[in-house]
């Protein structure tokens, strides 16, 4: 059971290079881009239910990961998966209980993941894309997208995490 | 109101800050080969990739089957009137490929620009953030890939070799944004020198590449192809096509022209690519060596390059 919540992680984070790229692949026609962060996501409900320092180091290898294998620029996912991942888990004990707040946190941390990433790529020349355009197509899809994930994954994972609490209760002393 | 950060967290918060424009800096530029670590792990990441990219093409596939059944009819009558072209056109190619062998023959001449091998991969992933567009494929230096190469689908070009591991490596398309991505490409005209320009960018609405610094004087049409030239310092092969001119446009000082090409093949959907590398010994002793497996690394015979 203890490995559970890191296979999950890992299945999603090559889900979003796999899976999704071909069951749902851009076409030249559309202009929307859908980015899946759903291994971002489930790093949030991680840190938020089991501890920020818990999301930290879920969000440092996973934004390690993330650098390696789908670029060859370092730090970027390395850094923002890392704060976001420690943000997310020092916010007010409510949020463990009430599920608009925590789509709140997920809309907030998914976005400024994206414009993380929009002033990064726009400061190295990687993409000359106005800010208008970014938000029109690339953000507001995305905040939807991964909006639409965690009313998926959020009852299962919570579930989840707090049988895996209880059990480690249970173990220590 | 929880505090975010004490005073040791918020000097920790700096130092990352520190690091991260650090490693971006290092990283940034163009790299030929990337750290032993990292093809490691690309390598062993890459080995459970091709495992889902399986999966998922399989699933895929059911799904276009029986799209594939509901367009047979069409199709079928389009393939029909095809084929009555089909034999006219062999025979031709034919005819053309024994001319060009008796007047090379004549020439003297060994190494083309259009020669090449080739060796087939499959895509095991793409950048899901679709900032940067590549892909990896399950193909790494072991096979003989080197950086730079041209990786080709079917239909044409779709990228470069953009850096390798050991079993994998990572493919730079067309259509990503770095300001290096440039590759020299000509434009066929009929009767004339062809017209060299630069794959340069790509044009998001539009969803079409950028041909830039033509001259100004060259005749160049909406229709016509563009293929690679096969000059220029990456070791491409000349005469894969790219795509199709869809418009033309003066830069501002009327010095250059600039068109927008559509690409021949299809970026986000591609499940084999080939990797082609120019008169190379490297891929040929490869496949010697891996006949007996089930990858069939052939090599092609271009179609006649005419210069």
């Amino acid at each position: 059971m203890r490995y559970l919540l890191p296979l999950f992680v890992a299945v999603l984070f090559l889900f979003e290079g796999t899976w999704f790229q071909v069951l749902f692949p851009r076409t030249l026609e559309s202009e929307f881009i859908w980015v899946p962060r759903f291994t971002l996501v489930l790093i949030v409900l991680i840190s938020i239910y089991k501890g920020s320092s818990t999301g930290l180091i879920y969000g440092i290898i996973v934004g390690f990961f993330q650098d390696v294998v789908y670029s060859s620029l370092l730090g970027i996912y390395l850094f923002s998966y890392g704060l976001l991942g420690y943000m997310s888990g020092v916010s007010y004990e409510a949020v463990k209980n009430r599920v608009t707040l925590l789509f709140v946190v997920v809309v907030l941390v998914v976005s400024s993941l994206e414009l993380f990433t929009y002033g990064i790529y726009q400061g190295i020349g990687y993409t000359a894309m106005p800010f208008a355009d970014f938000a029109q197509y690339r953000w507001l899809p995305s905040l939807l997208l991964n909006g639409v994930f965690l009313m998926i994954i959020v009852f299962p994972i919570r579930k989840l995490i707090r049988r895996l609490n209880d059990e480690e209760r249970l173990l220590s002393p | 109101m929880p505090h975010f950060f004490s005073n040791k967290r918020l000097i920790l918060l700096m130092v990352s800050i520190i690091l991260l424009v650090v490693l971006v800096g290092l990283t940034l530029r163009e790299r030929e080969e990337v750290t032993l670590p990292e093809q490691f792990m690309n390598d062993s990441v890459g080995a459970v990739q091709s495992v889902f990219q399986r999966s998922a093409h399989f699933v895929r596939g059911l799904y276009d089957n029986v799209i594939d059944v509901i367009n047979v009819y069409e199709e079928n009558e389009r393939l029909k009137t095809q084929m009555n072209d089909y034999a006219l056109i062999t025979s031709e190619v034919e005819g053309l490929r024994q001319e060009n062998a008796s007047l090379l023959e004549m020439q003297e001449l060994s190494d083309r620009l259009g020669d090449y091998s080739s060796v087939s991969a499959l895509v095991i992933e793409r950048q899901p953030d679709q900032w940067t567009e590549t892909i990896g494929i399950n193909r790494g230096s072991q096979h003989g890939i080197e950086s730079d190469m041209a990786v080709i689908t079917v239909d044409g070009l779709v990228g470069r070799i953009q850096h390798t591991g050991m079993f994998t490596s990572q493919v730079q398309l067309l259509s990503d944004g770095e300001r290096m991505n440039r590759i020299s490409a000509k434009v066929e005209i009929e009767d004339e020198n062809p017209v060299h320009g630069f794959i340069e960018g790509w044009d998001r609405e539009e969803g079409a590449l950028r041909l830039q610094k033509m001259e100004a004087e060259a005749e160049i049409e909406e229709g016509q192809s563009v293929s690679t030239s096969g000059l220029g310092g990456l070791a491409f092969p000349a005469d894969i096509p790219i795509g199709e001119i869809i418009d033309i446009q003066m830069d501002e000082y009327g010095l250059t022209q600039t068109a927008l090409v559509e690409p021949a093949a299809d970026y986000y959907n591609m499940e084999h690519v080939m990797v082609l590398d120019r008169n190379s010994s490297a891929l040929e002793d490869f496949e010697e060596e891996d006949e007996s497996e089930e990858e069939e690394a052939v090599e092609l015979d271009p179609e006649g390059g005419t210069d």
